[in-house]
């Protein structure tokens, strides 16, 4: 289970992301950059599941306390992305009371830019579901489907962290992960059982 | 809670999304027959990513690449540089500790944004010691030497209150020590910091971390620059009107800047007393050791990256 991270993020990619956290905490503002660097995209990926085209700036509010409480913080790459998920879901609920809105009213896909044209073949548009929507699709799905996928496979956390994340147990979260999957496969099929190319 | 929302609700926000398929044109009607072969043990796999996961079936192989696709996705979309810099500054204004240039910039970017009052009292007590070098030199007769010393007690007290936080920047060894200098004006704003989701009903939390906004406004604004629209509306909700947000900030960072400079006036104790006395340092705590402490306590048995 724990071998999870090391798969998807490569062990030295792990090892070589705790020295920069290390140095972070230190004070280092460039190691801080690359810490910065490796897991933003993946937090505003996880926020864009709750608050769709706000991520970004959530995440920007996000940083703003992980800075600031990052002396405090004890862990390693996975428990930082844990903690730092956590100040965002946060975040992110904040930012949905304060704006009163109900959680992604927004358009979700901003890659419209990378998005074929109407016009454009199925093929083009089967590749592009392997590309460009595959964010998209995750983050549309129900929002506690597309919590728990987001925490698993973009934030790389394993199943007691993601809970820990979502304060809820283990066994919800993996049905919700499960149920968040079988949702994907069923929208993956094309109308002649073509998979996803 | 939004289980009601289906995808299907929202399609119509993207025409060009590929699966966007009536339901009725799907081959088999029933889902469970559709995704039978995705079983528990399959979809743990999947979401583990694990190098064993039996890929040998097409449709399971076919979710794996979504799933690596959506995190090569999340990856070719780096943030802005805005944003990133905001961020860096942020980060710098908390622990610029370990910089050297950071730590000789900062003394006398904290004389400059010294309080009135204590220019004041520095100025006094320049004054006075110039008055009293006077007088010495009067009684002394050695009137042009106390003069030059006099002079120079303003250059004097000024690098002893610049000296003065220096030991907390010198001394960044202790993990605490570059601390004091935010959290001792972030009280207010981390108690509650990022907001447990224990208590959502308290929307007070628009708090934590305005001062940090402000300071990025600040110094957004100092150079004709703005904030990202999320910390605007913080900002504009927090002073009550857009109108108010710089004096509004101004204020809030002048609080910061003042008791840091009353450190001075009472060397030494203000500072280190802020952190083990006030609940401030341990305020992120609370929070912070929520995720990190079952991450630390998870850390042995999952052994992830360290094993």
């Amino acid at each position: 289970m724990g071998r999870a991270q090391g798969t998807r993020r490569g062990a030295t990619d792990e090892t070589a992301f705790a020295a920069a956290l290390a140095q972070a905490r230190a004070g280092d503002e460039a190691a801080f950059a690359r810490v910065y660097r490796t897991v933003n995209p993946r937090l505003v990926g996880y926020l864009r599941g709750l608050v769709g085209n706000d991520a970004d700036d959530v995440a920007s509010e996000t940083w703003h306390d992980v800075v600031r409480a990052l002396g405090d913080f004890r862990g390693d790459g996975p428990a930082f992305r844990a903690w730092t998920a956590t100040i965002a879901r946060n975040r992110a609920l904040d930012h949905l009371r304060r704006s009163n809105v109900r959680p992604r009213t927004t358009e979700l896909v901003d890659t419209a830019k990378d998005s074929p044209a109407d016009q454009d073949s199925e093929r083009l548009a089967l590749e592009s579901l392997s590309t460009a929507h595959a964010l998209s699709l995750i983050a549309e799905l129900p929002r506690d489907q597309a919590e728990a996928v987001l925490l698993r496979v973009v934030l790389g956390l394993d199943a007691p962290m993601a809970a820990q994340v979502l304060g809820k147990q283990p066994g919800a979260v993996r049905t919700a992960a499960h149920r968040g999957l079988k949702r994907l496969a069923e929208r993956m099929r094309r109308p002649g059982g073509t998979e996803e190319k | 809670m939004t289980t009601n929302e289906h995808p299907e609700q929202r399609k119509g926000s993207d025409p060009g999304r590929p699966d966007d398929e009536p339901p009725g044109r799907r081959p088999h009607g029933d889902p469970a027959e559709q995704t039978g072969w995705l079983d528990a043990e399959t979809a743990d796999h999947l979401l583990d990513a694990r190098p064993g996961a039996p890929h040998d079936d097409e449709r399971v192989a076919g979710l794996a690449r979504l799933l690596a696709s959506a995190v090569e996705e999340a990856d070719s979309r780096p943030g802005s540089r805005n944003t990133e810099r905001l961020v860096l500054e942020a980060f710098r204004d908390a622990h610029g500790a370990g910089r050297t240039p950071a730590r000789s910039r900062h003394p006398r970017a904290r004389w400059r944004r010294a309080s009135r009052p204590t220019k004041v009292l520095v100025g006094s007590i320049a004054a006075v010691s110039l008055l009293s070098g006077v007088a010495i030199a009067a009684t002394t007769g050695t009137l042009p030497g106390p003069f030059h010393s006099g002079r120079g007690t303003p250059g004097e007290s000024r690098s002893a209150s610049a000296s003065s936080p220096s030991p907390r920047t010198s001394g960044a060894a202790g993990a605490g020590r570059p601390a004091p200098a935010p959290s001792a004006t972030a009280p207010a704003d981390s108690g509650q910091a990022p907001t447990h989701p224990a208590t959502p009903g308290a929307s007070t939390v628009a708090q934590p971390g305005l001062k940090g906004l402000c300071t990025s406004y600040l110094r957004a604004s100092r150079r004709g620059e703005h904030v990202d629209s999320t910390a605007q509306r913080r900002l504009d909700a927090a002073a009550g009107g857009s109108a108010d947000v710089a004096s509004y900030c101004a204020r809030l960072t002048a609080d910061q800047t003042s008791g840091q400079t009353s450190g001075h006036g009472k060397p030494a104790t203000a500072t280190p007393s802020a952190s083990p006395g006030t609940a401030t340092p341990q305020s992120p705590a609370p929070h912070a050791s929520r995720p990190a402490t079952p991450a630390v306590a998870a850390g042995p048995t999952t052994g992830h990256g360290r094993a």
